[in-house]
């Protein structure tokens, strides 16, 4: 019992999710005149028979191995005709799976392409927009150290200077000693 | 040597010259004949703004009058009377007043003199002294017209009693 017990807790943690994924049926086409389909298919283990059923009307299904164009995210590449039916499915390293997005009963079907397609890929890192630094006024920015440590020691020393002024100046006296005296003119 | 002689020139056929004394010299009515005793005057400094008078001494061999006010408030100019007076059955008889002033608003010395006008008053006395008020029955007690220092010189008249 024990040792089953380290077997079990020595084991790896078995995946057994199937994958998810994730697509955007295109609109536009390629300069190529071709479909770009891409999946984003996530799963805690290594993906494994992904496939792309495709069809053109009327016509039978033919399948096509998406190729991974970045971490997560597969692509293929089909002839941009209008009516085109498909669907995808993968399975992961465990044989979980399938999942499907779309099926050969309800499959997703594409109008004629419109316009052409963005160069942009959705797994590309979002484009960093680099904001214009601000500038702020001259007066509502911080002086500079030197400027204000100058400042504050002229305030200081007219501080001092007018302290020193004050306790050392003659002050007019509060109280008087009064001395009457006569004026005796003298030629 | 000659700009020392021309200095001393200059100086010497300059204006007449203010001497301040120590102490006031003593009025000449107070050397007077006098009926009755003068040398029992005395004299007193009132100063506007101070109710009390500051007693002053008399010495009739130096002919001054002398002595000190203390505790006089600054900041202000201040009027001042000095009196002489006697004392008549308890009361007091002014006999003359001699006025004068001195600013003390920016003063900064601690003792000041009050230069006391050599101007005497025998009839037109100042009761108040800021403002400036006349008060004839100061220098007149009995206010029958003849001034205190006469009355009390005089051989018959008495200054307490209008006659």
């Amino acid at each position: 019992m024990v040792i089953l017990a380290a077997i079990l807790w020595a084991a790896p943690a078995a995946d057994v999710n199937p994958p998810r994924v994730g697509h955007e049926p295109p609109k536009a086409a390629d300069r190529q005149g071709n479909w770009r389909l891409w999946f984003e298919v996530r799963d805690e283990s290594q993906i494994f028979g992904a496939a792309l059923y495709f069809a053109t009307d009327p016509g039978a299904w033919q399948t096509i191995e998406p190729e991974q164009v970045a971490p997560g995210w597969l692509e293929a590449v089909v002839p941009a005709t209008a009516g085109l039916r498909y669907f995808f499915e993968v399975f992961d390293e465990h044989g979980n799976g399938p999942t499907r997005v779309g099926s050969s009963e309800v499959p997703f079907v594409l109008q004629a392409p419109a316009g052409e397609l963005s160069a942009v890929r959705p797994w590309d890192a979002p484009k960093v927009i680099v904001a214009e630094p601000v500038i702020r006024p001259w007066w509502l920015k911080r002086p500079p150290a030197k400027l204000v440590y100058a400042a504050l020691g002229t305030v200081a020393l007219s501080g001092v200077i007018y302290g020193s002024y004050n306790l050392l100046r003659d002050r007019p006296v509060s109280k008087v000693t009064l001395i009457p005296v006569g004026k005796d003119s003298q030629p | 040597m000659r700009p020392l002689v021309l200095v001393l020139l200059v100086a010497a056929c300059g204006e007449s010259q203010t001497v301040v004394n120590q102490g006031v010299p003593l009025p000449d009515f107070l050397m007077l004949d006098c009926n009755r005793d003068l040398s029992e005057a005395g004299a007193r400094l009132r100063i506007s703004g101070h109710a009390a008078a500051c007693p002053l001494s008399i010495d009739r061999d130096q002919q001054t009058v002398s002595g000190e006010c203390a505790q006089i408030s600054a900041g202000v100019e201040r009027k001042v009377v000095l009196e002489y007076y006697v004392l008549i059955d308890g009361e007091l008889l002014v006999l003359a007043q001699q006025s004068g002033s001195v600013d003390l608003t920016e003063t900064q010395l601690d003792r000041q003199t009050v230069t006391i006008a050599p101007a005497l008053a025998t009839r037109r006395c100042l009761g108040s002294l800021h403002p400036a008020e006349i008060n004839f029955s100061l220098c007149d007690n009995d206010g029958d017209g003849m001034e205190n220092l006469v009355e009390y010189c005089h051989e018959t008249r008495e200054p307490l009693i209008a006659e």
